[in-house]
């Protein structure tokens, strides 16, 4: 057990003995080695139940605006999350009051997909984590024993919050900074060198394969609606036949949607089953945001994001200029 | 049962052949996306190798979006055209057991009731099923624990098992014989069987079985503590029906352009909130603990219950889609083991 997890725990059982909260919201073991899965501790005797590992890839704070009415509930936050707890505070989504952040510095989360031995399958793999916090895999061709940097997921390798930006509590040594120096915004770059038509004929060709199950959505922790215009029948804007055009107008709105709100946790993308790399998107009016308004999401529970404000001395106030 | 010996460079020469008879269905790779079952090209590459392609091949069968008629007109004066249940023949290539045992339960649910659904009937009897012996199980994997197996030829008219430099192909129906009347076929020896049963009994061992199924139906409980403790995680998605070889509601749509327009049916999930909401906004079905309850008792009781046989081939995708980790069979273990 690493030092960050007892005391994860014991910072849960401190707060649920004291009342000071109902609920803490944080990873539990998973079904099979290389995953964790969310869980909801009410009692200081099940703090035991709370992990912490480089598989701790949800994003809890999708459960926050769920749990309204459960009274103040704690999250175990890495730097994403808080930066996604930040957002739903900001919108009036939680009261600030009733959250408790028990912050964790991270070092990156693993992409399982670059665990699999040779076969391809992660079937029957075992992992432990070493004292030097390297990862041990045994699988049927033997053993390897790698750092978590070389396995990290894509989104933790450009990650320059992995501290998080706020905490009630913050646990474990300031994280080293990610390999990082990683550009973020190479993949905008990247996708804005080819001719419009083919960045056309890109998309089309990722969204052809969308089976509008909506995990993206469902996971991400600002598609809060109560209604999405995706499941508006009355009217019905978009339709519920997955056609490349509707498939496309669903991505597309739900992108301009998250524009200055999305922290870049890359849920949306990991948890698509077609593989879709949605956070291109993302990332694209991220950058844009950021150039324009010079904002970045997430970080300031006071601040005000800059499309969910209106001033009057606009230098395009509704409309174009002129 | 007999068996042919197909040589692995035969293979393309094969499907080319097919081609000129049937429509092709194959696992096929498209750039850098997933492979997925897709009609073939006659310069297309089947990819055979590898895990289960991570979309099985339903869709061939339940199309996620499809018309069933038109209408035209306004007032009294409307005309309306039913879809016609036309198919051509078609072969689908690489169907791995489960998918293919997830087949015939489609067919309990579209053919066994006392109207047979034209649309799907139609498209069922034109086509043929060459199957491919699972040699690696993904990770999700859990055929053996609801009485499939990863050589299992239930609803297959051929079975492929590699054996290196060949394939080893059991005939399994009348079918699947006329398929391998192709002069690439060869006589398959004592010893390619022997190594073909080889392979079957690798395969198995990677994957003992977790739990008894059959004992799980009578288990299923109305009001338990299991569904709520999973489900509380849940986030609603429909990845695991929506990537599930068997789930197969759907819902139907009127789209209006002018004075005409379409209906279809499309895929749907009892995972979805809207899936039971009523007109009024009545939801019977109003958290996900009612949702996951409904999933898992559909496939593991009221099947059984109405056709003697579970809705669930244990291809494990939903185990590997779930974005938080609800793994059914830690359910189905609980169920059994009584844990409520």
């Amino acid at each position: 057990m690493s030092n960050m997890e007892t005391a994860m725990r014991e910072t849960a059982a401190r707060l649920l003995t004291e009342g000071r909260v109902a609920l803490v919201l944080g990873y539990e073991a998973g079904s099979v080695p290389f995953k964790t899965a969310p869980t909801f501790v009410e009692r200081a005797e099940d703090v035991g139940r709370l992990v912490w590992s480089p598989f701790c890839t949800n994003n809890l704070a999708v459960y926050l605006p769920k749990l309204k009415g459960v009274g103040r509930v704690a999250i175990v936050a890495k730097g994403c999350d808080a930066r996604s707890a930040v957002t739903l505070i900001q919108e009036h989504q939680i009261p600030r009051e009733q959250v408790v952040i028990i912050g964790l510095h991270c070092s990156g989360m693993v992409d399982v997909d670059r665990l699999a031995p040779i076969d391809g399958s992660l079937a029957g793999i075992f992992i432990s984590m070493e004292a030097d916090g390297r990862l041990t895999v045994a699988s049927g061709d033997g053993r390897r024993t790698l750092a978590v940097g070389e396995v990290l997921q894509e989104r933790c390798r450009v990650c320059a919050y992995n501290t998080p930006a706020i905490a009630d509590e913050i646990l474990g040594d300031p994280a080293s900074p990610m390999p990082a120096s990683a550009d973020p915004f190479a993949v905008v770059a990247e996708m804005e060198r080819l001719p419009a038509a083919e960045r056309q004929a890109f998309w089309r060709t990722q969204v052809e394969r969308c089976l509008r199950c909506y995990a993206c959505r469902e996971a991400c922790p600002a598609c809060y609606c109560r209604t999405c215009f995706a499941d508006k029948a009355a009217p019905r804007w978009l339709s519920k036949a997955n056609t490349v055009d509707e498939n496309w107008m669903f991505h597309a709105v739900r992108a301009f949607h998250l524009a200055g709100r999305c922290v870049e946790c890359g849920e949306c993308e990991r948890v698509c089953p077609m593989d879709i790399p949605i956070s291109k998107l993302n990332r694209l009016l991220d950058r844009d945001v950021r150039e324009r308004f010079g904002y970045v999401a997430g970080l300031d529970p006071e601040g005000v994001p800059p499309l969910g404000t209106f001033r009057p001395d606009d230098p395009d106030p509704g409309g174009h200029e002129g | 049962m007999s068996a042919v010996i197909l040589r692995k460079s035969d293979l393309p020469a094969w499907a080319r052949r097919l081609l000129a008879s049937y429509r092709v269905v194959a696992p096929v790779g498209e750039g850098e996306g997933p492979v997925r079952y897709q009609p073939l090209a006659s310069d297309g590459a089947v990819v055979l190798d590898g895990l289960r392609p991570l979309r099985a091949p339903k869709e061939h069968f339940i199309p996620q979006v499809e018309p069933l008629l038109t209408f035209q007109g306004s007032g009294k004066a409307v005309t309306i055209e039913p879809m016609a249940a036309m198919e051509s023949a078609t072969v689908i290539l690489g169907v791995r057991p489960c998918d293919a045992r997830a087949v015939t339960r489609l067919d309990d649910v579209f053919l066994g009731r006392k109207e047979a659904d034209s649309l799907y009937e139609a498209r069922r009897k034109a086509t043929l099923l060459v199957g491919l012996a699972c040699a690696t199980p993904s990770w999700g994997c859990f055929c053996t624990s609801v009485g499939g197996s990863p050589a299992g030829t239930e609803g297959l008219d051929l079975l492929l098992t590699d054996l290196g430099d060949r394939y080893h192909v059991a005939v399994l129906s009348g079918a699947g014989r006329e398929l391998t009347a192709d002069p690439v076929f060869g006589s398959a020896t004592d010893a390619d069987a022997a190594a073909a049963e080889e392979r079957h009994a690798a395969a198995a061992a990677r994957m003992p079985a977790l739990f008894d199924a059959e004992a799980v139906a009578g288990k299923v409980e109305w009001e338990a503590p299991v569904w709520m403790r999973h489900a509380r995680r849940c986030l609603a998605c429909g990845a695991c029906s929506f990537l599930c070889p068997t789930c197969h509601c759907f819902d139907i749509q009127d789209e209006v352009t002018g004075e005409g327009g379409v209906r279809f049916r499309c895929w749907d999930t009892c995972q979805f909130g809207e899936f039971t909401r009523m007109g009024a906004g009545h939801n019977p079905r109003p958290t996900q603990t009612e949702r996951l309850r409904q999933r898992v008792s559909h496939k593991f009781k009221y099947l059984v219950e109405e056709f003697g046989r579970m809705g669930c081939t244990g291809c494990g995708r939903c185990v590997e889609a779930c974005p938080v980790n609800i793994d059914i069979r830690s359910v189905l273990r609980e169920i059994e083991g009584g844990e409520r």
